[in-house]
């Protein structure tokens, strides 16, 4: 091993300057590759939410154009129609304080909880929604952090304070359906925005029993829910779209706000993607181009090491290892860069407020370098293919 | 058996859709221990005669045993291991890591085999000493005259004790006197057994070997030979 670490560092050795713009041009192309993954998930972050919440159900987004919205016995008589599977709406309990910051308490249907992707619940509820007599809840935002145990947090509300259970947090920012929307044309960016400083509740008798009696108010949340049917007779469902007529409310099905999003999304990308998709593809390429003449400045050495009994095999090694040592270190750089850096301008060039660092990101960047490592096998061999070293070294001489 | 037997040996190069014959029908013997230097017009063929020889080079047909062993069936792996372990090579250029030290150049071809890393650095002052460089081990193979980095080549080439050594006009790029000196070196080497073939345009070189053979337009040879005694 010492042996084969010293044969590589003879590679680098007087070619340290060549070895560094290696490694920038590569860390610059990851970057790019991890910007333009990350504005395109930040940008399809709202179907896909949507699309997950639907679960692939028929469903309906029904709009309210009044102040007050539907009332409580609009709610009951919708729930107790048998097409109706799911309602889903949030009501809103107030606001509580927290070391000087506002935070806002909302009571929420635990099913879409579960289902979002970018949820990061270290648990989830209880039945009840509560624990030992304390309202359980999920911190969205980074006000407060439970690092893996669950913890009693007291807010203050009014004169006096509220105990709740936090038993997870939420990485911000945090998409909820906002249903505050009350217009005609409706997108998944209407309906589902970021929130921060919320702590969510879960939806029980227990809760809101709870709730009332430390003196909440329970207040609809936005003039809008979302249906979700049962797979039933047409003429079920369409006694829900009488019952919502009959209450001047406006409905749009879900695959029509699907498709309206996804065509919002398509021309925002072809509006704001062409260049980043250019700089990738050109820094791919230039990738490319440095490693095969990286490769070929050191074609001398591999002749040397050819002479001295190293074999092809060994020689490919060598090449392949010295490219792959260039193309991991910057790929460890870029995934330092992008873990620091979350959430801020990197280098006053680029928003990372929305590259979503998970692993999945990671995983691109190791494919790249992967990706990085097969091109410098490609290269070696179109420059090491020829049958004898006596024919590369002729070549290396013209 | 002789030490190295090639027997109706062609090469070709492809030049666009012709092909050139560098080398016709070429039968040679050579003996263990003896010092045979190859002669003849540059493109005559020398250096590729050589570089088959070498293993690093292959042929189009013909025959090829070295130590008793077909080289043509050989194996890339094996035709590595015997570049390694049987055969030294000195070129006119030196084909020195000149950003390295003398030590390193000296040893790597202990790099190559299982010779563990404890062991290299001591053969590879071995070498450096019995060509006279030792004491310029650790300065840079660039920071050297033509006539040591020869030496360095030298040392190179013997450190894995090779029964063969190879050199493409080894003094080409050296003055007379440092020439002679390596001339010196390569004969001692010769006395103590090391079979070598040297290709030279050079008659003061082609006069220290005992035998010569001569490659016209790919065609072998052979030129009056000379006794050791003519030699020296």
């Amino acid at each position: 091993m010492r042996k084969y670490f010293l044969i590589l560092r003879s590679f680098y050795k007087n070619i340290i300057i060549s070895a560094a713009f290696l490694l920038m041009i590569t860390a610059i192309a990851e970057l790019l590759l991890a910007y333009l993954a990350g504005t395109y998930r930040y940008y399809t972050r709202t179907d896909r939410l949507f699309e997950g919440m639907m679960h692939g159900n028929d469903a309906v987004c029904v709009s309210c154009f009044s102040l007050d919205g539907p009332d409580e016995a609009f709610y009951d008589t919708l729930d107790g129609m048998s097409a109706v599977k799911e309602i889903y709406r949030y009501e809103f309990c107030g606001n509580v304080t927290y070391n000087g910051r506002t935070v806002q308490l909302l009571l929420a249907n635990a099913e879409m909880l579960r289902d979002y992707e970018l949820l990061e619940c270290d648990s989830f509820y209880s039945e009840s929604g509560t624990e030992n007599g304390l309202l359980q809840g999920i911190a969205v935002g980074d006000f407060t952090e439970t690092k893996g145990e669950a913890r009693d947090v007291s807010f203050g509300y009014g004169d006096g304070t509220v105990t709740v259970r936090i038993i997870g947090s939420i990485a911000s920012p945090y998409y909820i359906p906002d249903l505050d929307v009350a217009a005609t044309g409706l997108t998944s960016y209407d309906l589902i925005a970021p929130c921060g400083d919320t702590v969510i509740i879960k939806d029980s008798r227990e809760v809101r029993e709870l709730l009332g009696g430390s003196g909440f108010r329970i207040s609809p949340k936005g003039l809008s829910f979302m249906i979700l049917f049962n797979d039933c007779a047409e003429s079920e469902t369409q006694a829900v779209y009488d019952l919502l007529e009959e209450n001047d409310l406006y409905y749009t099905d879900a695959d029509t706000v699907a498709a309206d999003s996804r065509k919002v999304t398509s021309d925002t990308l072809d509006r704001i993607m062409p260049l980043p998709v250019y700089l990738t593809l050109l820094s791919a390429i230039l990738t490319f181009c440095f490693s095969i003449l990286f490769l070929h400045s050191k074609m001398d050495l591999i002749l040397t090491f050819y002479l001295c009994g190293c074999s092809k095999k060994r020689g490919y090694a060598i090449m392949i290892s010295s490219l792959g040592a260039v193309g991991a270190l910057a790929t460890v750089m870029s995934i330092m860069i992008l873990s620091a850096d979350n959430g801020k301008t990197l280098m006053d060039l680029f928003n990372t407020e929305h590259f979503a660092s998970d692993h999945t990101l990671y995983v691109l960047l190791i494919c790249y370098w992967l990706f990085l490592l097969f091109l410098s096998a490609f290269a070696s061999l179109l420059i090491y293919r020829r049958r004898s070293c006596a024919a590369v070294r002729r070549k290396v001489e013209l | 058996m002789s030490f190295i037997d090639i027997k109706n040996l062609n090469k070709y190069y492809s030049e666009g859709r012709n092909s050139f014959r560098a080398l016709k029908d070429i039968d040679l013997q050579i003996e263990k221990g003896e010092l045979l230097s190859v002669e003849g017009r540059s493109g005559a063929g020398k250096s590729t005669l050589l570089n088959i020889i070498g293993c690093i080079d292959s042929f189009d047909s013909g025959e090829y045993m070295l130590d008793g062993e077909n080289i043509g069936r050989m194996s890339e792996s094996k035709l590595a291991s015997v570049r390694n372990s049987k055969i030294g090579y000195v070129f006119q250029d030196f084909c020195l890591v000149n950003h390295q030290s003398v030590l390193f150049n000296a040893m790597l071809p202990l790099f190559f085999n299982k010779t563990p890393y404890s062991a290299m650095k001591k053969l590879g002052m071995q070498a450096l000493d019995k060509v006279g460089i030792a004491d310029q081990a650790h300065k840079k193979a660039n920071q050297l005259s033509g006539g040591q980095r020869q030496r360095v080549a030298v040392a190179r080439a013997i450190v894995n004790s090779p029964s063969l050594i190879l050199a493409d006009e080894p003094t080409g790029a050296l003055d007379s006197a440092t020439s002679a000196q390596i001339m010196e070196l390569l004969t001692s080497l010769n006395r103590e057994g090391t079979t070598m073939i040297i290709v030279t345009h050079d008659k003061a070189v082609s006069d220290y070997c005992t035998r010569h053979i001569e490659i016209k337009d790919g065609v072998l040879s052979c030129l009056p030979q000379k006794s050791k005694d003519d030699a020296f």
